[in-house]
């Protein structure tokens, strides 16, 4: 089948929605048929949000079925993991390592997994990750608002989206605020010069140890 | 997000558009000249869109205080003349139910659109309930788009049909359908004439028993023609593929996964694609299934297209073997994917089953940390559920109601013990009050209150139930994304203030209080437990988001590592998402705390401050 199924997943609140537009607008503007499933209302206060854009001729279903996802970009560790049965061997992870503790745990007396633990299991499942702090980009592109952009730089450089990088970056800067064009421009440009950076970030980290 | 700009002047091309702004979109092609409705989840966009571009347009957009109210208002627009929109999500249309289903009856004269849309998986709502059956209950025609392309060109059809068979048509998407975008190619707006009149016509429209019988004969002659019409509808179409034994029908969204798992099964079964979904075209099915072998009914929810396939069949002599839910092939429950409809379909055609792609139970043993939805930084909800947890405690019986202060039970407040639907706060706390023969507690948020509330409440005044109102006014529509309701004052609107509706519905004991005040509220709600009739308490406190968005910003808080023990009572009583640890000390998130300074208030060691 003529597919490419990218899952965004995230927290409430950063911009996960925004990045599967920016994509769906993009693919459009490439001339591909493309369906871009967002959830609204309830589940964004806080909870655990999951977009997903599938790109390709053949596609009907809005939604991305387990164990065929190409591409996960996840705005946050343990979002990526929540996840995985959208992934199989093959798939490439995109990883945003700004943690974002549920707060419930706090309440609970429980504790955010270690890194090395999420690793593990993402790498059990497939090699093909990227690992990248998107948080600092995003800082020095002057607006923390960003880590969604830079994220979008990093994939656009694995060269395996089937959108082109310079139409990516345009409709980015064409769907935000004109006072926020340039640390977008700067954001997605930080994100796509990480990528060979976050591989050897990713296959750095060490597995975990008792 | 779609440029408004471009939703409403282009008149070619193609844009990236959710169902619900297809929707839209199809209303401004269709001529539409009035919309009105109340907000819920999927279908809030369309009312927001149409509000929004409503001045533009030239069209009259309203947010009417509920749900029947925006029917009957779309009625009384349509049977003047005008093209009109109703939208609502499934449950919205329990609370029209009583309008809708004697409008069949009247019918309407200009085109009216009433959009219903349904939530399986219940991903922000109550229940999964199957508005498919209001179009066999009210037996008016109802149209199910499988994308934002249908959805903007069935938008059109309806209000055409509207017109042709003058009756109101249902258009019924689900959460897939209405936030889900994908490309629509636009056709140009043109004007389109319409004549707005009231003409007068005492037996059709005035629904005494002796006209109604006689429209309800008329309803029936209707729908003769509406089933003509759908047997020749281009909506009900068939896919053909190689197959001679199988067919697959199927509706809506599941369309596209039957799409799909036909394909990667190697099925090539034919499949009949039911867009005008009722009055189903009978004809059109037997001729499909008559030389069918096995017949596949692919749809979400209710077994509806299940038995009424199964009883057209009943007609052959010949009849192909039905599979679906009654034979325990698919789900009856949650929304549907490719895999569910693969595994549906290979079960009924006993298939071999399909291999796992990767073995998931070893790597994923230690359950990753869930995330549900919280409150809010700042929320003063928070403050509301602190003051009644350290008044009431669990003395009494928590009845809550439909809102963002929903998410109150999840710890650490915990705070909700009844949950129906919008505005059962007051009636149950009433029944249960009298039952349990001591006060109980109803919470209520300020839109839901105008919404459903109101005659909940004089029949409280009116029985003198021991309940305790407390309407937490947070000044907007929170939940569904900040529409405005009749309590609210904008620029264009004078707001109702909720005291007063409750002094006129007779209730001796209101008081307004602001919930940051904590002891002030503390000591209201002790007087107010201790009376004999119904008391109402607005916890009066604008959305910490809601305020955000107008601009305004407060100092964060900051924690002073040199006082702050760690003994976590902040995060232990408050759960406020801005509270973290990082590196065992306990913190404060800077960009997301809104400064409501409700930690400051409990911290043991008065160890947060304000920053400047
Ligand atoms: C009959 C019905 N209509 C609409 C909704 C969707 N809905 C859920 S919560 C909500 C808004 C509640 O607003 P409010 O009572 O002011 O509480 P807030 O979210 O602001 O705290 C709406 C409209 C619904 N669940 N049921």
């Amino acid at each position: 089948m003529d597919e490419f199924n990218i899952l965004i997943v995230g927290v409430g609140g950063q911009g996960v929605l925004f990045i599967s537009e920016v994509l769906g607008e993009a693919a459009i503007k490439s001339g591909l048929n493309v369906r871009v499933a967002e959830i609204h209302g309830m589940a964004q206060r806080g909870g655990s949000v999951i977009c997903s854009v599938r790109l390709g001729k053949d596609v009907y279903s809005p939604t991305i079925d387990e164990g065929r996802a190409h591409l996960i970009l996840s705005l946050e560790p343990i979002e990526a993991l929540r996840q995985l049965k959208y992934a199989n061997t093959e798939t490439d992870f995109a990883v945003n390592m700004n943690k974002i503790a549920p707060p419930g745990i706090y309440v609970s007396g429980k504790k955010y997994p270690k890194t090395s633990l999420i690793f593990d299991r993402l790498k059990a499942v497939s090699k093909n990750i990227l690992a990248i702090d998107a948080l600092k980009l995003a800082n020095e592109a002057g607006n923390p608002a960003t880590q969604n952009t830079v994220m979008l730089g990093l994939i656009s450089a694995s060269k395996k989206l089937p959108i082109n990088t310079q139409l990516l970056k345009k409709t980015i800067v064409a769907l935000v605020k004109k006072k926020f064009q340039e640390s977008n421009k700067i954001a997605f440009d930080l994100g796509f010069k990480s990528y060979e950076k976050s591989k050897k970030y990713a296959s750095s980290i060490r597995r975990y140890q008792k | 997000m779609v440029k408004l700009e471009e939703l409403i002047t282009s008149h070619n091309g193609k844009l990236l558009l959710s169902g619900n702004e297809a929707i839209v979109r199809g209303a401004i092609e269709g001529g539409i000249k009035v919309a009105a409705a109340y907000p819920g989840t999927p279908s809030t966009e369309i009312i927001d869109t149409l509000f929004k571009i409503s001045k533009k347009v030239g069209i009259y957009a309203e947010y009417s205080t509920n749900e029947k109210v925006a029917l009957e208002l779309a009625s009384g627009a349509a049977i003047s003349g005008a093209r009109a929109l109703c939208s609502m999500k499934h449950v919205g249309l329990n609370v029209a139910s009583d309008a809708f289903i004697t409008l069949a009856y009247t019918g309407v004269r200009g085109g009216l659109v009433i959009v219903t849309a349904d939530d399986p998986s219940c991903w922000s709502s109550q229940n999964e309930q199957d508005n498919r059956y209001y179009a066999r209950l009210a037996n008016v025609p109802m149209f199910e788009p499988s994308n934002s392309q249908e959805a903007k060109e069935m938008t059109i059809s309806a209000f055409e049909l509207s017109e042709k068979l003058e009756l109101p048509i249902l258009l019924r998407t689900t959460t897939r359908i209405s936030h889900t975008l994908g490309p629509v190619s636009l056709n140009p707006i043109k004007k389109i004439s319409s004549h707005e009149e009231f003409v007068r016509d005492t037996e059709r429209f005035v629904m005494v028993p002796r006209n109604a019988l006689v429209m309800h004969d008329k309803l029936l002659k209707k729908m003769e023609k509406g089933l003509q019409i759908s047997e020749d509808s281009p909506y009900n179409k068939i896919i053909r593929k190689e197959s001679k034994k199988i067919g697959i029908i199927t509706s809506g969204n599941p369309f596209n996964y039957a799409y799909e798992a036909n394909e990667r099964l190697g099925l090539k079964a034919s499949i009949l694609k039911l867009g005008m979904s009722f009055p189903l075209p009978v004809q059109q099915i037997l001729d499909f299934i008559k030389d069918l072998k096995k017949v596949i009914v692919v749809e979400e929810l209710e077994p509806i297209l299940e038995s009424e396939v199964r009883s057209i069949s009943s007609s052959l002599k010949q009849r192909p073997i039905i599979y679906g839910k009654l034979t325990d092939n698919f789900p009856r429950n949650r929304e549907y994917s490719t895999k569910i409809v693969m595994s549906g379909l290979s079960e009924s055609l006993s298939l071999k089953s399909i291999p796992e792609n990767i073995d998931l139970t070893k790597i994923t043993s230690n359950s990753t940390p869930s995330r549900p939805p919280v409150l809010c930084p700042g929320c003063p909800h928070r403050a509301s559920f602190y003051i009644l947890k350290t008044t009431l405690g669990k003395r009494f019986i928590y009845c809550t109601d439909i809102g963002c202060y929903a998410l109150g039970i999840q710890p650490p407040l915990q705070i909700g013990d009844l949950l129906i639907c919008m505005g059962a706060s007051l009636g149950t706390a009433s029944g249960v009050s009298q039952t349990l023969k001591e006060p109980a507690v109803a919470i209520v948020g300020d839109s839901t209150f105008f919404h459903a509330s109101i005659p909940a409440l004089l029949n409280a005044v009116y029985n003198k139930h021991r309940i305790v109102v407390l309407v937490l006014d947070n000044l907007t529509t929170a939940m569904t994304g900040f529409q405005p309701h009749p309590g609210v004052e904008l620029t264009e609107y004078e707001g109702i203030p909720i005291e007063e509706v409750a002094k006129g519905c007779g209730v001796k004991y209101v008081k307004v209080v602001d919930p940051m005040d904590i002891d002030g509220a503390q000591k209201i709600i002790k007087n107010a437990i201790a009376l004999d009739g119904p008391s109402v308490i607005i916890m009066r406190h604008i959305c910490s988001i809601y305020e955000r968005r107008q601009g305004v910003r407060h100092d964060p808080y900051k924690i002073s590592e040199k006082d702050c023990t760690d003994c976590l009572a902040c995060i232990k009583i408050l759960g406020c998402p801005a509270i973290h640890i990082v590196e065992e000390r306990v913190k404060i998130n800077d960009v997301l705390c809104c400064g409501c300074g409700l930690c400051a208030h409990i911290c043991p060691q008065k160890a947060i401050n304000q920053t400047e």
